[in-house]
C-alpha cells in the first residue's frame, strides 16, 4: 500500500519508556499507523510491544517522547484520554469487570469514551454491531461466566462501540483456537477495510503475514524494522526479530534437546488413583482420574482448554481438595494434605499464570525466591527466621545460570517480561532438585527462543532423574518432548499414547471423546 | 539502596515535607481565629517546640502506638480489623482484675504478669475475629466493630455493677504501689512496635503475611497456610492492642469509668496511624506519636481561646498533608 498520500491517523515519536528498576521497554521508537491498513508488530516476548501499544492507549505514560493523533500533538493522562481520541486498546488478557454483564460492561465504556448512551441505545448499539460483524455474544450474561475468547469479543466490542479509528489488538490469538484465530484475522481486516488503523501485535510471524500490510519489527525495545508484506522474507523476518546470533543458538538448542540423554526411569513418583474433583461451581470437574508417572519421564497431558485440567493440575499441587481417589507423590500419600506436603516432599510448580500465582507482583525477587522456596526444605529459612543474605544469594544465582534478564536480585518481580519471569520461576523450581514437576503451560505466551529455553530446562531435568508432569494445550509442545501423552477429555484420561506419536489418533481423542 | 530501605527513606522524607506543609497552610488559617495569623502561628509553633507538648502526649501516644504498630501487621496480611479499640479496653479490664482482685499487690513480678494477661485477653479477642474470618467467613470489619461494642458493654457493665466503687459508675483507683512510670510504659509499646517490625522483616511469617495479601493463589500454591496466618496475625494484633490496654491502665488511667458509645478512641486512632506508617510498625509508631502531640495539642490552644473545632479541622490538614506527601515519596522512591 502506499501511504505517501495518506496522512496518518496516530504517530508515536521517539518513544522511550523507562521502567522503575532500569528495565528500558522502549527506546527511540517512532512509528506511523495509517488509515485503512493493518500494521503487525512483530517481536518475541519483551521486545518491548505491549509497552508501546499501553502508551499509545494511555494505559502507560512514556519517559520521552510525542504521540500525534492525526498530525496533533496529544497528551494521554489515562486510557480514557486515548479513548476519546478514537483509539481503543484489546488487551491481551481482557479487562472487564467480572460482576457486570456484557452489557453494564459496554454501558461503561461508552460513558468512558464520553457517549452518554443510556442502556437501551447500548443495546441496540450491541446488536447492530453482532448483525455486521458476526460477534454474536448473550448481552445479559455476567463476564466471570465467559470463556476466554468471549472474553476478547467483549473487548473487540468496546473499540466497535466508541467507533474507535484506531484499534490496537495486543497477542489477540493466544488463547484461541485455530477456528477462532481464522476468524479474528479476517475481522481485522474488515476492521481495516472500513477505513480503521489496526495494529496488530503477534509474536506469530505465520500470523503478521496472514494480515498485515506493513510489518514492524522490534527487538530489545528498539524499533529494528519496518517491511511490506509484498517485500517480506522469513529468513530476514526472523533475523530482525532474533538477531542473526540468536537463530543460530536457537537452533543449537533443537539439536542439542535431541542428543540430550535421557535418565533412568526408576521409582514411580505420581500415583493418582480414582481422582474425582469439583470444580468451582460445585460439579465434577476431574473424573475419576488415574496415571502413574516414574522419575526420568516426562508425561504430557493434552486436552482442550476446559476439560478438567486446571481442577486437576489445581488438585494435584494441593489447593483444591478432592472428594474421592489418591494422590501419592514421591511414595507418600498426600491426597488430603494442602500445598505445604508438597513443598516439604520438594516438589517443584510451576503454574500457568505467572504473575500473582507464581510469583508476588510488587515484590522483589529475593523475595519471590523465598516464597517459592517456602515450605521446601531447600527454603533459607532456620527456625522460621529467614536468611535474606542465602536468599539474595540463590535469586542472583538463578539470575545468573538462567540468563534472566533482570538488573538485579532486588529488581520488582512485575517489571520483568513473560519470558524472563518464566525463566525465574523455572531457575526458581529447579533449584529444589525436585522429585517431581509439576507444570501446566509453562510456555503459554512466551515467544518461540523463551519457550524453547524452558523446553530445554524441563528436558535437562527429567535426564537429572526428575518425573515431570506437562499439562500442556500446545500439542505440538507435548508431541516435542513427552514420553508419554495421556488426552484429558471431560475429566477423563481417555487414551494414552507412546512414542512415536500418532497426532492423528491423539487429535481424535482430544476432539471426538 | 534496597527495596526496603528507599521506601523507609522516602516515607521519612515525605513524613517531614507533609508536617512542613501542613504547618504553614495551618499558619495561614490561623487569620481566622480572633489571635491573627501572625499571633496563632506563634501559638502553634512555641506548642510543637515545647518539650510540654511532647511530653504530655506520651500517655495518648501509648495505646494509639500499640493499636497502630499491631494494626499494621494486620493490614499488611489483608486482615482489615478495626478491633484494637475494643483489645485495648479489654487488655485494660483484665490487667484491672488480675492486680485489683486476683493478685492484690504490686509487685514487680505481678505488674509483668498483669500486662502479659492484658495481652493474652486482647490476642483471644482478636483471635475471636480471627477465626470467625476463617471458620466461618465472617468479615472482619463488622465482627471487629461488633466486638468493640460489647467491650464497651463489658466495661460499663463493670464499673456500674460488680466492680462499682462509691457513688459514682467507676472502680476504685489502684492503689499507688500498683502502676509503672510514663517512660516504662513508652517503652513496653516501642518495644512491642519494634519486635512486630522485626517479625515482618526476618521471619518467614513476614513473607507469608505479605503473599496473602498481595497474591493469595501464589501463597497457597507454595505452601503458605492462608488460614493459619490470619489465625496467627489475629492472636498477635489482639495480643499487642491488650497490652497497649494494660499498660494504658497502670500508668494513666489507674481505674476504669463508664464509656460512651464512642469508646476510648485510642484503637481508632491506631487505624489512621498504621495507615499513616506505610502498614509498618515502625512507620505506625512515628505515626502515633504525631497523633498524640496533636491530641495533646488541643488543649493547649484551647486555652488560647482557639475552638476545639479548629483545631480538630487543623488536626485533619495535618494528617491528610502528611498521608498525601508520603504517599507521593513513597511512589517517586518506586519510580
Amino acid at each position: 500500500m502506499n501511504n505517501g498520500d495518506k496522512r496518518p491517523l496516530l504517530s508515536l515519536r521517539n518513544i522511550t519508556k523507562i521502567y522503575p528498576g532500569g528495565v528500558v521497554a522502549n527506546k527511540d521508537v517512532s512509528l506511523d499507523i495509517y488509515p485503512g491498513e493493518v500494521l503487525a508488530l512483530l517481536g518475541e516476548n519483551g521486545a518491548g510491544k505491549t509497552t508501546l501499544v499501553s502508551i499509545a492507549a494511555g494505559l502507560i505514560k512514556p519517559t520521552e517522547g510525542q504521540i500525534l493523533v492525526r498530525g496533533e500533538p496529544v497528551v494521554f493522562n489515562s486510557p480514557r484520554d486515548a479513548m476519546r481520541k478514537g483509539i481503543a486498546l484489546v488487551p491481551q488478557n481482557p479487562m472487564l469487570i467480572d460482576n457486570f454483564t456484557v452489557l453494564e460492561n459496554l454501558v461503561l465504556v461508552s460513558r468512558l469514551a464520553g457517549k452518554r448512551h443510556g442502556i437501551r441505545l447500548v443495546r441496540r448499539q450491541l446488536e447492530e454491531l453482532e448483525k455486521k460483524y458476526g460477534l454474536s455474544i448473550n448481552p445479559s450474561a455476567y463476564v466471570w461466566s465467559l470463556s476466554f475468547g468471549e472474553r476478547q469479543k467483549v473487548e473487540i466490542l468496546k473499540a466497535l462501540l466508541i467507533d474507535a479509528s484506531i484499534v490496537l489488538l495486543d497477542e489477540p490469538t493466544t488463547h484461541l483456537s485455530p477456528i477462532e484465530v481464522d476468524k479474528l484475522l479476517s475481522l481485522t481486516k474488515q476492521l481495516a477495510n472500513e477505513g480503521r488503523g489496526v495494529v496488530f501485535i503477534t509474536h506469530r510471524l505465520s500470523e503478521a503475514l496472514r494480515v498485515a500490510e506493513r510489518i514492524a519489527v522490534m527487538r530489545r525495545g528498539r524499533l529494528v524494522a519496518i517491511v511490506s508484506r509484498k517485500d517480506a522474507r522469513v529468513d530476514q523476518l526472523l533475523s530482525y526479530m532474533f538477531g542473526e546470533e540468536r537463530i543460530k543458538r536457537l537452533t543449537e538448542i533443537v539439536k542439542r534437546r535431541r542428543s540430550l540423554p535421557r535418565g533412568v526411569r526408576k521409582d514411580i513418583v505420581l500415583r493418582v488413583n480414582d481422582l474425582w474433583v469439583r470444580g468451582p461451581h460445585g460439579e465434577f470437574s476431574v473424573r475419576g482420574a488415574s496415571l502413574e508417572l516414574r522419575s526420568a519421564e516426562v508425561l504430557g497431558v493434552a486436552g482442550i482448554a476446559g476439560n478438567g485440567q486446571r481442577e486437576f493440575f489445581e488438585a494435584l499441587i494441593g489447593i483444591r481438595k478432592p472428594s474421592r481417589g489418591m494422590i501419592s507423590i514421591c511414595g507418600v500419600e498426600v491426597t488430603s494434605q494442602g500445598s505445604s506436603a508438597r513443598g516439604r516432599l520438594g516438589v517443584g510448580i510451576i503454574p500457568e499464570d505467572r504473575l500473582g500465582w507464581a510469583l508476588v507482583p510488587g515484590k522483589s525477587l529475593v523475595f519471590n525466591t523465598v516464597l517459592g522456596l517456602y515450605s521446601s526444605p531447600k527454603a533459607p529459612i532456620r527456625f522460621s527466621i529467614v536468611d535474606w543474605r542465602a536468599a539474595r544469594k540463590i535469586a542472583r544465582d538463578i539470575i545468573r545460570s538462567l540468563e534472566v534478564k533482570a538488573p538485579g536480585p532486588d529488581t520488582n518481580a512485575e517489571s520483568l517480561s513473560g519470558g524472563n519471569m518464566q525463566r525465574f520461576i523455572v531457575g526458581r523450581e529447579l533449584y529444589k532438585a525436585p522429585c517431581l514437576l509439576l507444570a501446566m503451560n509453562p510456555t503459554s505466551g512466551l515467544d518461540v527462543e523463551a519457550a524453547e529455553k524452558i523446553r530445554d530446562l524441563l528436558l535437562k531435568e527429567a535426564a537429572r532423574g526428575a518425573g515431570i508432569l506437562l499439562i500442556s494445550e500446545d500439542l505440538d509442545e507435548l508431541v516435542e518432548v513427552s514420553d508419554r501423552i495421556v488426552v484429558m477429555s471431560k475429566g477423563r484420561m481417555v487414551y494414552e499414547a507412546h512414542r512415536p506419536f500418532n497426532i492423528d489418533k491423539i487429535a481424535e481423542a482430544m476432539t471426538v471423546s | 539502596m534496597n527495596a526496603r530501605l528507599r521506601g523507609l527513606v522516602y516515607g521519612a522524607i515525605g513524613l517531614v515535607l507533609g508536617l512542613l506543609f501542613s504547618v504553614l497552610v495551618s499558619m495561614a488559617l490561623g487569620a481566622f481565629t480572633s489571635l491573627g495569623a501572625l499571633g496563632f502561628s506563634k501559638i502553634l509553633l512555641s506548642s510543637l517546640m515545647s518539650k510540654d507538648t511532647w511530653i504530655s502526649a506520651l500517655p495518648y501516644f501509648v495505646p494509639i502506638a500499640a493499636s497502630a504498630s499491631s494494626l499494621a501487621l494486620a493490614y499488611r496480611a489483608g486482615f482489615i480489623t478495626i478491633g484494637a479499640e475494643g483489645q485495648v479496653m479489654l487488655g485494660a479490664v483484665a490487667a484491672y482484675w488480675l492486680l485489683y482482685y486476683v493478685i492484690e499487690h504490686g509487685s514487680i513480678a505481678a505488674i509483668m504478669v498483669a500486662i502479659l494477661f492484658a495481652g493474652l485477653v486482647g490476642a483471644l479477642y482478636g483471635g475471636l475475629v480471627g477465626g470467625l474470618r476463617v471458620g466461618l467467613g465472617v468479615n472482619e470489619i463488622l465482627s471487629s466493630l461488633m466486638l468493640n461494642y460489647i467491650a464497651i458493654g463489658i466495661v460499663n457493665y463493670l464499673v456500674a455493677g460488680p466492680w462499682q466503687q462509691g457513688g459514682y459508675t467507676r472502680t476504685a483507683p489502684l492503689p499507688a504501689n500498683m502502676g509503672i512510670g510514663l517512660s516504662v510504659a513508652v517503652l513496653v509499646v516501642v518495644i512491642a512496635g519494634l519486635l512486630l517490625e522485626l517479625f515482618i522483616v526476618f521471619t518467614k511469617y513476614g513473607v507469608a503475611i505479605d503473599s496473602v495479601r498481595l497474591a493469595r493463589k501464589a501463597a497457597q500454591t507454595y505452601g503458605v497456610g492462608i488460614a493459619s496466618t490470619i489465625i496467627i496475625v489475629a492472636l498477635i494484633q489482639g495480643f499487642v492492642a491488650g497490652i497497649g490496654g494494660g499498660v494504658l491502665l497502670l500508668q494513666l488511667l489507674r481505674q476504669l469509668r463508664s464509656v460512651g458509645l464512642g469508646g476510648w478512641g485510642y484503637g481508632y486512632m491506631g487505624i489512621l496511624a498504621a495507615w499513616l506508617g506505610g502498614l509498618r510498625p515502625l512507620g505506625a509508631l512515628a505515626a502515633s506519636l504525631l497523633i498524640a502531640v496533636l491530641y495533646s495539642m488541643r488543649s493547649t490552644l484551647q486555652l488560647y481561646g482557639v475552638s476545639d473545632s479548629f483545631v480538630l479541622a487543623l488536626e485533619a490538614i495535618i494528617v491528610l498533608s502528611v498521608l498525601a506527601f508520603t504517599t507521593l515519596s513513597i511512589r517517586r522512591g518506586e519510580k
